[in-house]
Parts: structure tokens; C-alpha cells; sequence
């Protein structure tokens, strides 16, 4: 216990000197391929400081997780291209002026309502989802009708809806659609209200 | 045909991407090409500036399905209903968001034997809330955007869970009544 302790104090030294260098002296100076949000930038940070203390300190997980995540990315990696594809042609394609109808700032709450409800058919995995919604986004689309989308995603798609069958049952299906669209569309009419009074 | 699936994958579900992706290009091609042009443009500068934080966004995610267990937190649950329904939150809040994933771990939960109501809570902020997601969160959508969906999704959820909670509650107490 005590060897894993003070193996991490250099970890979190490093991690929170790195942070603290990211947030000042090399702000705006790191290449854009390794992302252009200082918040990033400490992510990556935390992820190779993580992975080298539980590389010292508990190999297995670390070896573990690491091929989790390398078998995740080869099934994703594909789908992940498609999706940043189709956010690249949702905002040269939808026009803007529908867009701002039914999830422009001015379409109100129903912008919440339309969000959720396409967001409930979007994939659960955010790496295929977040860059369609940031597509619609950078169309013209309202946060109301954004924050409805990421709220909603993956609500009622297919792997959750198969996964509430095989673990579950039909009922617990219905009643956990029920209850996830409601929390959604509450979690939607929340950020509205806070972003109306916000201005 | 077996290096093709493994290129596409197995599930028809995230297959479905890809043909609308393959579709909505080529049918740009063929009415305007300039525009299917301009969006490949900025798709692959987005892929460029994406590509590593995606990458690590899923290793931090890989390490986080790992270290949390149900042995690791099943010690926070309490015995009154409202308690457990808090904690099945929060725990529901910080389970990988793919089902396949987070699943196992729930109904594990209910076999040791978590009531319902905590159990419908943990499924809503499993789907809804997706701690887990703030890594890609941070990366495609930003933090303030990730933060207010991390902040209101899990306030929503307790509260349609405790309404949730009052409800069985009181339907038991007609029931025993009645």
C-alpha cells in the first residue's frame, strides 16, 4: 500500500507540473494533432500518467485495459471515420434554415423536443454520435437543441434496447424508456431554463 | 469476406454509419461534387485534430471499465430505499456507456440483491448520465458543453428516479392496503 503511494507521488507531480505547463507557458504552442483544447491536452496527460503508474503498480489492469481499448478501437475505428464524415457533410448539407427552425435558438423549448427525440435513435457510443451532433451544431443549431441531443443519444437504440431484453425483460425495456426519455427531456428543459436566464 | 468484417465490424446496428455515411457521399458526388468535396475537406481536418485525443480518450476509458468493479462499490450502498436509489445514481453515472459493458455489472447488482427502484435508477443514469463519456466529451464537444450535459443529465435523472421512488413507494403502501 505504502509502495504503491509513494510510487504515485511522482506520477501526480509530473501530472499536475505537466497540467499547470499546458494551462501557461505552452498554451496555444502544442501542434493541433494532438487537439487544440488545453483540456485535452491534460487528458492525455492523465491518460500516459495512469497508464505508467498502473503499469508499475498493478501491470495486469494496465495490460488489460490496454487491449480493451486497442480491441475497441479497431471495431470503432471505422465507424468513428464514417461518423466525422457525416458530420462534415451534415454542415455543408442540412440546410440551415430548417435547422434553425425546429433546433435554432428561436424554436424554444420544442428545440428541446426535437433533440431529444433525434438523439434517442443516435448510436450510445459518443465517438460516432458527438461528431454528428457537433455537425448539426456548427449547421445553426441552438445548445437547447444540442444539449437535447446528447441528453436523448442512445436512449432507444438497438444495442441497449437488445441488451435491456437479454439481461432483463420487455417490461423493465418499457419502463427504463419510460423513465431515461423523461430524464432527458427534464435534463432539456433544465438547460434551457439555466440558458434563458444566463442570456 | 472475413477481412471485410473484420473492417466493418459484426453489428448491423453501428453498420448502418457506415452505409449512410457511403450513401450521403456519393449521392453529393453525384448532384454536386463540390459540396461532397468541401465536406471531405473538413472532415479530414477534423479526423487530423481528433485522431490522437480520440485514441487516448479510449485508453483513459479502457482503464476506468477496468478499475471499477462491482466488488470496488457495492460497500457504498446503504440499506434505507433512498440512499440506495442515490448511490445506484451514482454508480449507474460512472459505468462505461456501452451497454454491452455496463449491463453485466447492473444485473450483478440486482442478483445480490438491489431493489427495484434502485435498479430502474442505475439503468436511466447508465444510459442518460455516461460519466465515462467526459473523456470524448472533452475532446469533440468541449468542457463546458461536456459539463453542463454531465451536470443536468444526472440532476434529471434523480429526479425522475426519486418521483420513481415515491411512486412504487406509495403503490406498495395501496397495495398492502388494499
Amino acid at each position: 500500500m505504502k509502495r504503491n503511494i509513494l510510487i504515485g507521488i511522482p506520477f501526480i507531480i509530473a501530472f499536475l507540473i505537466g497540467s499547470c505547463m499546458v494551462l501557461g507557458p505552452l498554451k496555444g504552442k502544442i501542434p493541433s494533432l494532438l487537439g487544440v483544447n488545453p483540456s485535452v491536452h491534460i487528458m492525455i496527460i492523465l491518460t500516459i500518467s495512469l497508464y505508467l503508474y498502473f503499469s508499475l503498480t498493478k501491470p495486469k489492469v494496465a495490460e488489460k485495459s490496454a487491449r480493451d481499448s486497442l480491441g475497441a478501437l479497431g471495431n470503432l475505428a471505422v465507424y468513428i471515420v464514417a461518423a466525422l464524415f457525416i458530420a462534415g457533410a451534415v454542415i455543408n448539407l442540412l440546410p440551415s434554415k430548417t435547422i434553425a427552425a425546429f433546433l435554432g435558438e428561436q424554436a424554444g423549448l420544442m428545440a428541446v423536443l426535437v433533440g431529444v427525440g433525434i438523439g434517442c435513435i443516435l448510436p450510445a457510443c459518443p465517438f460516432i454520435t458527438y461528431p454528428i451532433v457537433m455537425g448539426v451544431y456548427a449547421a445553426g443549431a441552438g445548445l437547447p437543441g444540442v444539449m437535447g441531443m446528447l441528453f436523448g443519444s442512445g436512449t432507444a437504440f438497438a444495442c441497449v434496447l437488445s441488451c435491456d431484453l437479454t439481461y432483463f425483460n420487455s417490461k423493465i425495456m418499457g419502463l427504463r424508456l419510460l423513465l431515461t426519455i423523461s430524464a432527458a427531456l427534464v435534463a432539456g428543459f433544465l438547460a434551457y431554463l439555466t440558458l434563458t436566464v444566463l442570456g | 469476406m472475413g477481412h471485410v468484417k473484420k473492417i466493418i465490424g459484426g453489428s448491423w446496428s453501428h453498420r448502418i454509419v457506415l452505409i449512410v455515411a457511403i450513401c450521403i457521399y456519393l449521392g453529393t458526388l453525384m448532384i454536386n461534387p463540390e459540396v461532397a468535396k468541401s465536406s471531405a475537406e473538413i472532415s479530414l481536418k477534423e479526423i487530423q485534430k481528433l485522431a490522437i485525443p480520440i485514441v487516448m480518450a479510449m485508453f483513459l476509458g479502457g482503464l476506468v471499465k477496468n478499475l471499477i468493479t462491482r466488488e470496488s462499490v457495492s460497500k457504498l450502498f446503504g440499506t434505507s430505499e433512498p440512499r440506495e436509489v442515490l448511490t445506484a445514481g451514482a454508480v449507474g453515472s460512472i459505468l462505461p456507456p456501452c451497454p454491452f459493458t455496463a449491463y453485466p455489472v447492473i444485473k450483478g447488482f440486482k442478483d445480490t440483491g438491489m431493489r427495484f427502484p434502485a435498479l430502474m435508477t442505475m439503468l436511466v443514469t447508465s444510459t442518460v448520465v455516461e460519466g465515462p463519456q467526459i473523456f470524448a466529451g472533452i475532446v469533440i464537444l468541449g468542457t463546458a458543453i461536456e459539463g453542463a450535459r454531465i451536470l443536468f443529465a444526472f440532476l434529471a435523472s434523480l429526479i425522475v428516479a426519486y418521483i420513481f421512488l415515491i411512486y412504487t413507494r406509495r403503490r406498495r403502501l395501496s397495495t398492502s392496503r388494499g
